[in-house]
């Protein structure tokens, strides 16, 4: 290139006059799209980094606590964590909002018979599930009758269906089911509407087999699943064809808002509250109580607090190993767990002290049962001593012919767990008893306590008819390594269950409850912790939350965020 | 320095000097070592607090103050109290009991068996090495904590199970140094003239490869302790090492982790004991290194 300054002739000095001009244009030019590059850029960058601003959000993400699936097969899982999960693929026969107060669902109408034996439903002709199928009273009737396969191993669902009360579901005609009990089944109403009896497609589960649950589930809801990646999480889709919504509960019947829901499986207290305070997730559960009191001051989040319904936390003895077969050493333990402290201390001051198997707001529960036990350590010491359980001084802990009062107590390694246990086993320390402890890992705890090879076990539970709660917790037939791990089996106590399950009358049914409470305290079955409360957080931007089942299911239907 | 009796400088120099001067000089050389010296120090106050725990803290480690939970540090409870209202500073104390105990007792069934191993597989060869290399690799194949939480979940929880487990899960790191090292010193004149003058296999091994392999192990097992009070406090936070309501570092993290937002001191305290203990050995394990192999002193 020539120097233009040392340009000796002006036609040269011309040309490149006119080439740096050029220059200068074509700089500009370049100049001009790198600007235009920069700012669409960064423009697309905001879009990409503010969606929420930009245009509605649509995907929700749910921080869960119950992180252990053991299958989303409605009729197979033990746990109410998959039934919050799984209610929003399943729908159900009628919903129930608030407790006691029944509209329709999948059924428009149905209709009782006087003995509580006979229900017939009169089914939507509208409706079809998420794989093609017509939903009609063979879906019913095959939903029900699997339920009560013995191959399938069916409990939860099982105990709601009223267990062997369960005779048959008739299909009157293509739209109309009965289902029929061998004895009166007074609470089948509330059974109608948990999602452990939601509705399932029989060509999916035919053509799934044993897949069915783990792999796909298929049913008529207003999502749809998508994928479960154990651990981690659970995914449903937005059902673009629903349109039998239950209006009266949820106000609308057509496809949802939301085009996604995430179930983040997150088992930590902290990271869940971590993943709500970080923008992770929009929703959590079971928030720790120790933040409740921050996050009610911060503008950011919001916090829900319901009494739920069901069973509190308790701890289950079994009655057929020693030294809990003995109700004098039970009725000791009652007396000797200081429960005010505990709400305290355990809970974080959230909640009431527990007095019956039934949380304070539920039908049935009796007031009278806090008057059985107070904390009062002497007492326990003075039952103990007429035992025979005489203590010794040198190492502190009780004994009866040479053998120390051990109680082996068994429950998966969880803080909450941990706290529980160790507030017991001081307690019991006060009055001579020695609490072992063994936290270890949910699928290692499960073979034990299923095999009854604990002494104690910690339950928890969410219910909304008592009959499901004393059936689960008291029934004989569910003693052989099923939900009642108190391997509690009384000829009487199975009478009152079924009894009190047949009668219509509410205040004679509450009669019967109330029997067996006294029963359950006469023979302290097991203790009661507290009535504990249901707590969400949430970003305020969300709204639409519909919480079912007495508080304790939260449903997203119709959710939506807010700009 | 292809040569492999040439790569090793040190065990010859230590050899060839008579025991009480090599001690002395080893000696000489670790008083000059800072890092020796605070990890000595550092180490030594460790020890004495939880050995002699009774003595500097007047509360039980399991004792629930139940209307003081969550105090923060302060004049009674020092370090603070946690979710029960149990006093952190007597459970750090106690706590370390458990965690030296663990972290000592699993290194020396990780080098006391490695070094054996080593030895008759260096010394010994063929079949004997085949065999113990081979078992050995097995082992290597699995991350020593997923290893640990095997041997843990098959033998069930329990403190000396974790110990064991962390010992195994060691294990080769000892056998492969020992064994490296048999392989040279073997090919030595002092060994080749032991064999000459009829010495038995045990006896060569015993009272002549043994004390030469001694530097290497002792420096590895130095730092082995710390790693292995890691595993251990690992294998607790996991819920598999010791069991509630007595105190282990490890466990103490895992149960104050749901408090760390409004409760720092809960988890703030065992962790600073696992890093101030871990740190310290670890200085001593870098300096004991520098002591005895003088390649890598300048």
């Amino acid at each position: 290139m020539i120097d233009p300054i040392s340009g000796s002739d002006s036609t040269s000095l011309q040309k490149i006059f006119v080439g740096y001009i050029a220059e200068f244009r074509e700089d500009i030019r370049v100049k001009q799209k790198t600007i235009l590059i920069a700012v669409l850029v960064t423009l697309a960058l905001g879009l990409a980094l503010t969606p929420a601003a930009a245009q509605e959000q649509t995907e929700l993400r749910i921080g869960f606590s119950f992180a252990d699936v053991d299958s989303l097969d409605p009729g197979v899982t033990t746990l109410s964590g998959v039934g919050i999960m799984v209610g929003h693929v399943f729908d159900t026969l009628i919903y129930q909002q608030p407790l006691g107060t029944y509209h329709p669902g999948l059924a428009t109408e149905w209709t009782v018979n006087e003995d509580a034996t006979e229900y017939t439903f009169t089914l939507r002709d509208d409706v079809t599930f998420h794989d093609g199928t017509p939903f009609n009273a063979e879906a019913v009737k095959f939903t029900f009758d699997r339920i009560v396969d013995p191959e399938l191993n069916s409990q939860m669902a099982f105990s709601f269906l009223g267990g062997t009360t369960y005779q048959e579901t008739v299909v009157v005609d293509e739209f109309t089911a009965t289902v029929r009990f061998n004895s009166p089944n007074a609470a089948f109403l509330d059974s109608a509407s948990q999602p452990q009896l939601g509705i399932v497609s029989p060509t999916a589960v035919e053509a799934l087999g044993q897949d069915f649950g783990i792999a796909d589930i298929v049913g008529t809801g207003p999502f749809i699943f998508e994928s479960y990646t154990p651990d981690s999480q659970v995914v449903l889709v937005r059902n673009p064809d629903y349109n039998w919504g239950s209006e009266a509960v949820f106000g609308r019947s057509g496809p949802a808002d939301l085009e996604r829901i995430t179930f983040l499986l997150i088992e930590e207290p902290a990271t869940r509250l971590a993943a709500l305070e970080s923008g992770e997730a929009d929703f959590i559960d079971d928030v720790p109580g120790l933040d409740v009191a921050r996050l009610q001051d911060d503008p950011d989040f919001e916090i829900q607090i319901f009494q739920q319904a069901g069973h509190g936390n308790s701890l289950m003895f079994n009655a057929e190993r020693e030294p809990t077969s003995e109700v004098a050493v039970r009725r000791a333990v009652n007396f000797a767990i200081d429960k005010e402290a505990m709400i305290d201390i355990v809970f974080n001051g959230f909640g009431t002290p527990g007095c019956s198997a039934l949380t304070d707001v539920m039908f049935g529960y009796d007031p009278a049962t806090c008057d059985f036990y107070s904390y009062d350590p002497e007492e326990a010491g003075r039952i103990l001593d007429e035992a025979g359980w005489v203590l010794n001084e040198e190492t502190g802990i009780r004994e009866r012919d040479g053998e120390p009062l051990v109680i082996q107590h068994y429950a998966p390694n969880r803080p909450l767990n941990a706290a529980m246990a160790e507030f017991v086993q001081e307690d019991l320390a006060n009055i001579g008893v020695e609490f072992e402890l063994n936290l270890i890992d949910f699928a290692a705890y499960l073979d034990i306590v299923r095999a009854g090879e604990h002494n104690t076990q910690n339950w928890w539970d969410t219910q909304t008819d008592p009959d499901g709660v004393m059936r689960t917790l008291f029934h004989s037939s569910n003693a052989d390594g099923g939900t009642n791990r108190n391997r509690y089996r009384d000829d009487e106590m199975d009478a009152l269950i079924d009894q009190a399950l047949g009668i219509g009358d509410p205040e004679e049914r509450a009669a019967v409850y109330a029997e067996i409470q006294q029963k359950i305290g006469d023979e302290a079955i097991m203790v009661f912790f507290n009535n504990p409360v249901v707590l969400y957080a949430s970003v305020p931007e969300l709204q639409g939350l519909t919480v079912l089942s007495g508080g304790f299911q939260p449903n997203f239907y119709v959710a939506s965020f807010s700009g | 320095m292809t040569d492999s009796a040439a790569k090793s400088p040190t065990i010859i120099a230590l050899a060839d000097a008579p025991k009480e001067r090599r001690f002395l000089r080893v000696l000489q050389r670790a008083r000059r070592s800072p890092n020796i010296i605070v990890g000595t120090t550092i180490l030594s106050v460790a020890i004495v607090l939880v050995v002699f725990a009774p003595v500097f803290t007047g509360f039980d480690p399991v004792e629930q103050f139940r209307r003081e939970r969550l105090n923060p540090p302060g004049a009674v409870h020092v370090f603070g109290t946690d979710n029960l209202g149990r006093d952190i500073f007597s459970r750090v104390l106690y706590g370390g009991r458990i965690s030296l105990q663990v972290g000592i007792i699993s290194v020396a069934i990780a080098s006391v068996t490695g070094t054996f191993l080593g030895l008759i597989s260096g010394y010994f060869g063929r079949w004997a090495d085949s065999l113990i290399m081979r078992l050995i690799d097995v082992l290597l194949a699995f991350p020593s904590i997923l290893l640990a939480l095997a041997i843990v979940a098959v033998l069930g929880r329990d403190l000396r199970n974790v110990m064991l487990a962390v010992g195994i899960a060691a294990l080769p790191v000892y056998t492969r140094v020992v064994r490296a090292s048999t392989l040279s010193i073997k090919q030595t004149d002092y060994i080749t003239a032991a064999q000459a003058i009829g010495s038995s296999s045990w006896r060569i091994l015993v009272a002549h490869i043994l004390p030469n392999v001694l530097a290497p192990i002792i420096v590895i097992s130095t730092n082995g302790i710390a790693s292995a009070i890691i595993a251990g406090a690992a294998l607790s936070f996991l819920g598999l090492g010791q069991q509630p309501p007595d105190p282990e570092w490890g466990l103490m993290l895992s149960q104050g982790r749901e408090y760390i937002r409004v409760a720092w001191w809960v988890t703030a305290f065992p962790g600073l004991a696992i890093m101030i203990t871990v740190l310290a050995i670890n200085l001593l394990g870098d300096g004991l290194r520098d002591v005895l192999d003088p390649r890598l002193k300048m």
